[in-house]
């Protein structure tokens, strides 16, 4: 499953969720369609609120019941659509094919069991092979996540360890069953810095050695660059460009992408001078007619607020697979910058 | 975008609805079974609650092959137990109320004391709710109970028992959080003595949080009061208590199960709307209160 | 651990210390106990006899210790209403039968409640949700007693299924024993669903599901073992409520326990046996609670292991 030629994993056509709330229905996930390739990372960066987490739980068909479903569009894993299969079938490929990295580590393991006995259910529900061999394979696990003294770990519980090594132990969860993809959901967030950029390095390690598609979702666009290969900006429920990491940072090409780089100060020396971009997302429930950003947008034009701009080249070339939703796209010589 | 609002799911805004009306049911339910009998059952009952009709013993309810001199039927000495029921109720209502007012004052002056006073009062205080939290009203029930036979008295005091340490804990709770707030600060610079602190600036800001206990503790009481006066250590005889009425039903159970049935059945009632009537005032005044 | 489980054993035995006190002062504050054992014709020489032999002329607090000491060895004294009877040896000779409709009243109410709370939240606003609710609004709204009659009335009146009271084997045992539970069932099924609905929430069962885990082990495994610790609390206080319902069940049912024991005694003015009952009872309760705490602290594996 090595990179090279249409090794398409993941295909993601026109994935809609739908949200019945008191205040009306609303699509926190709209018409978004994704590639992943195997041994690729696709970051999905957006502010909270944006859609991304959701977009990652619909993934793994796990949206908040009864409130939350997927009304339109393919989830392609490996050729297979996902949407239509029955929960029980489902359930046997969530964590076996498609995994998933929570945001909390402090919360995503449960306090009242062992570290070992949660690694056993993953690695058990992989396949559906004897007891025997378990508890080595599990060590082997934590090992290859980094973790010092597996074997001590696994009799350990969540409260005994460090934040750094439970985030560990939920990346050795996701991996138990050797899954073609895993999402990742803002996985480093609640980790310190010196500690986030260990997790980044050893997700990389990992990569290499299995050739596992990741989705990393984030709202930071520092870790983008460090660590995706190709990004997809989402913005109130949609993906407003799309490309390589290189063609997103070099020749963003929607004036939301644009500004977010700005705003971060590691990537450009302008940053200090320029504020975060002004007003605020939004409501789901209140979206404009035309496009969403363009209340925000300083690049705006009377036709963006009347109608939705379609998916349009991006200044990378359509050939690198860098598109995006801006009606500005259409003029040739014109930069967000 | 106004003309094409996408509709309101259906169920969910309803029931969002419900939670903001008053409850309608319960409130009626309360005015005709307990409210309304106790201010008015001179008035609105057909017979003297205490009179007996020695030929008209044991009768069935109108709907049960009796008649409708008696509606509800009547005792082991003919006595109308709808017109014993409707006395009854002023029983239920009165004790209750004075109870949880005794009881919330209590309760609630310890837990204003606790709170704003802290150290070693605070200590002593919150031990002692502790211990009573910790203890069965049972206990005390049965103490009581024989040292003193039944009476209005013992009834009370176990009331008392009952509620002071849950008015206490809560409101001490909130105290310790006002205490800090700016405006006690404020007044305290202005030069308000500590009990003009107390009543004027801290009092009316835990005052829904007593409202809404008490509501919800009103259904516990009237229980509470009716299970003492079956035991035949709570209100003396021959108050026609709801309790009483269902103890004098007991040994009739295999010919008149109306003596006993109707009784409970408007403690049962009238709990059941106060405490939807509670549960909606709570919502209403005082979210946080949820997990009692 | 230790710490705690000797801390909390202190404020155990304080309480119990609490009790003794009020017992004593309830026992004096209502009129001497002479009343009671003597003939309303007594001369003032059995008075005086009787005074001396009983300790009422040595100052409280001689008393309220010689009370404590015989309470310590078991002596209330003797019954007054069961004339000779050691009180103690009369609760004695009644807690089996008390113990073991408590024992079935507590099994029926964890039997119904914890699953139905477990129901009710995995599949909030079904219909089951809808009956778990609506059992939980109408526990709160019966009152034990009454519901006793009523199921007398139903069940062994009119369908003459079950017997109407007394002692026998498990049949006799049903009726009382679902007459306690009841409140029990309400309480519990309210608390579990709400602790259930609380866990089903969090990401460590996200993440059961995200394993792939069939929905049985996430809901019974990952979520229930965290939900129990809420229900487990209320088990001190469970053990109180059953008390309390026991004595009035028992007199329903004329159930031959310690609470129809204890009303019994209350009729007579039996103050040694109430003595005996109260402080047996407030033990037990206090015993109960006790092991809750201690189970709590050691279930959980953060004050475990430390």
């Amino acid at each position: 499953m090595a990179a090279g030629g249409d090794s398409t994993v993941l295909k993601v056509r026109g994935l809609r969720v739908e949200i019945a709330s008191a205040a009306g229905v609303i699509h926190p996930v709209d018409d978004i369609s994704l590639d992943l390739r195997a041994g690729e990372t696709l970051g999905l960066v957006g502010e909270s609120g944006s859609g991304k987490s959701m977009t990652g739980l619909a993934l793994l068909r796990l949206l908040p019941r009864p409130a939350a479903r997927i009304v339109a569009g393919r989830i392609e894993l490996d050729g297979t659509d996902l949407v239509p299969l029955s929960e029980g079938a489902m359930r046997r490929i969530r964590g076996r094919r498609i995994a998933m990295i929570l945001q909390d580590p402090q919360a995503s393991l449960n306090p009242a069991f062992t570290i070992g006995n949660q690694l056993f259910e993953a690695l058990r529900a992989g396949d559906r092979s004897p007891r025997q061999g378990l508890r080595a394979r599990a060590a082997g696990l934590l090992r290859l996540l980094g973790l010092p003294a597996p074997e001590e770990r696994l009799q350990a519980y969540p409260h005994q360890l460090s934040g750094g090594m439970r985030q560990r132990v939920v990346g050795a969860i996701a991996l138990a069953s050797d899954p073609q993809v895993i999402v990742a959901d803002e996985p480093t967030t609640a980790l310190d810095l010196t500690i986030q950029a260990q997790y980044l390095a050893l997700l990389e390690d990992i990569q290499k050695r299995t050739g596992v598609a990741i989705l990393f979702i984030t709202h930071d666009f520092g870790v983008v660059a460090r660590l995706c290969h190709r990004v997809a900006v989402m913005y109130a429920g949609r993906i407003v460009e799309q490309g390589d990491v290189r063609d997103i940072f070099d020749r963003p090409s929607h004036p939301y992408t644009a500004a977010l780089i700005r705003s971060v100060p590691s990537l450009t020396a302008r940053a200090a001078r320029l504020p975060a971009i002004a007003g605020q997302p939004p409501p789901l429930s209140a979206l404009p007619a035309g496009c969403s950003f363009a209340p925000r947008c300083a690049h705006a034009q009377p036709r963006c607020l009347a109608q939705a701009p379609p998916e349009l080249p991006g200044r990378g070339g359509a050939e690198n697979r860098h598109v995006a939703r801006c009606w500005r796209l259409e003029d040739p010589s014109w930069t967000p910058d | 975008m106004a003309s094409i609002a996408p509709p309101l799911a259906p169920r969910k805004a309803r029931r969002a609805a419900r939670r903001r009306r008053p409850p309608i049911i319960p409130l009626a339910l309360l005015l005709v079974v307990l409210i309304v009998p106790a201010l008015a059952a001179d008035l609105i009952a057909p017979h003297d609650p205490y009179q007996s009709h020695l030929r008209n013993r044991l009768q069935p309810p109108a709907f049960w092959g009796g008649s409708w001199e008696f509606p509800l039927g009547t005792d082991r000495l003919g006595r109308c137990m709808l017109s014993r029921i409707l006395h009854g109720a002023w029983y239920a209502l009165s004790i209750s109320m004075v109870g949880i007012a005794i009881g919330a004052a209590l309760g609630s002056a310890m837990g204003l004391i606790a709170g704003y006073a802290r150290g070693l009062t605070d200590v002593v205080l919150m031990r002692l709710a502790d211990i009573s939290f910790a203890l069965p009203a049972v206990l005390l029930v049965l103490a009581l109970g024989v040292a003193w036979g039944p009476s209005l008295q013992a009834v009370l005091i176990v009331v008392a028992f009952v509620l002071w340490a849950q008015f206490a804990r809560q409101v001490r709770g909130e105290v310790l959080s006002l205490r800090e707030r700016d405006f006690v600060a404020r007044a305290r610079v202005a030069g308000a003595g500590h009990l003009r602190i107390l009543l004027r600036h801290i009092l009316p800001n835990v005052f829904n949080t007593i409202v809404v206990m008490a509501t919800l503790q009103i259904g516990v009481i009237i229980i509470l009061e009716a299970t003492l006066s079956f035991l035949g250590i709570g209100i003396p005889r021959p108050a026609p208590t709801w309790g009483l009425l269902i103890a004098d039903g007991r040994q009739f159970i295999t010919s008149a199960w109306w003596i006993s049935f109707f009784p409970g059945l408007a403690i049962l009632l009238v709990v059941l709307s106060i405490n939807l009537l509670g549960d909606w005032l709570r919502d209403r005044l005082d979210p946080r209160l949820r997990q009692i | 651990m230790i710490r705690f489980a000797l801390s909390r054993l202190a404020q155990v035995l304080f309480t119990i210390w609490a009790i003794t006190v009020l017992v004593f002062a309830l026992s004096h504050a209502t009129g001497s106990p002479l009343d009671t054992l003597l003939p309303d014709d007594a001369t003032p020489e059995q008075i005086a006899a009787l005074t001396s032999r009983l300790g009422l002329d040595q100052p409280y607090h001689i008393q309220y210790l010689r009370f404590l000491g015989s309470a310590l060895q078991g002596d209330f004294g003797d019954s007054l209403r069961w004339r000779g009877e050691p009180a103690l040896g009369l609760v004695l000779d009644r807690l089996p039968a008390t113990l073991s409709l408590g024992g079935l009243a507590v099994l029926i109410s964890l039997a119904v409640a914890l699953p139905l709370g477990v129901v009710a939240a995995t599949r909030k606003d079904s219909w089951i949700d809808l009956l778990a609710r609506a059992i939980a609004l109408l526990g709160q709204a019966i009152p034990a007693f009454w519901l006793g009659i009523v199921l007398i009335w139903v069940f062994a009146v009119w369908l003459q299924w079950l017997p109407t009271s007394g002692q026998g084997g498990l049949r006799h045992m049903i009726l009382p024993a679902i007459a306690i539970a009841w409140f029990q069932i309400a309480a519990l099924v309210r608390l579990t669903r709400s602790a259930m609905l609380d866990v089903l929430d969090t990401e460590y069962v996200k993440l059961a599901r995200i394993k792939g885990l069939a929905e049985s082990r996430v809901v019974w495994k990952h979520a229930f073992v965290n939900a129990a610790s809420v229900p487990l609390t209320y088990f001190g206080i469970l053990a109180g409520s059953v008390l309390t319902g026991s004595i009035v069940v028992e007199t329903v049912f004329s159930w031959p326990g310690t609470g129809w024991l204890a009303i019994e005694a209350i009729r007579g003015r039996d103050f040694p046996v109430i003595q005996a009952v109260v402080l047996f009872f407030a033990v037990i309760f206090l015993a109960a609670n006790y092991l809750v705490d201690l189970l709590y602290a050691w279930l959980d594996p953060r004050v475990r292991h430390g």
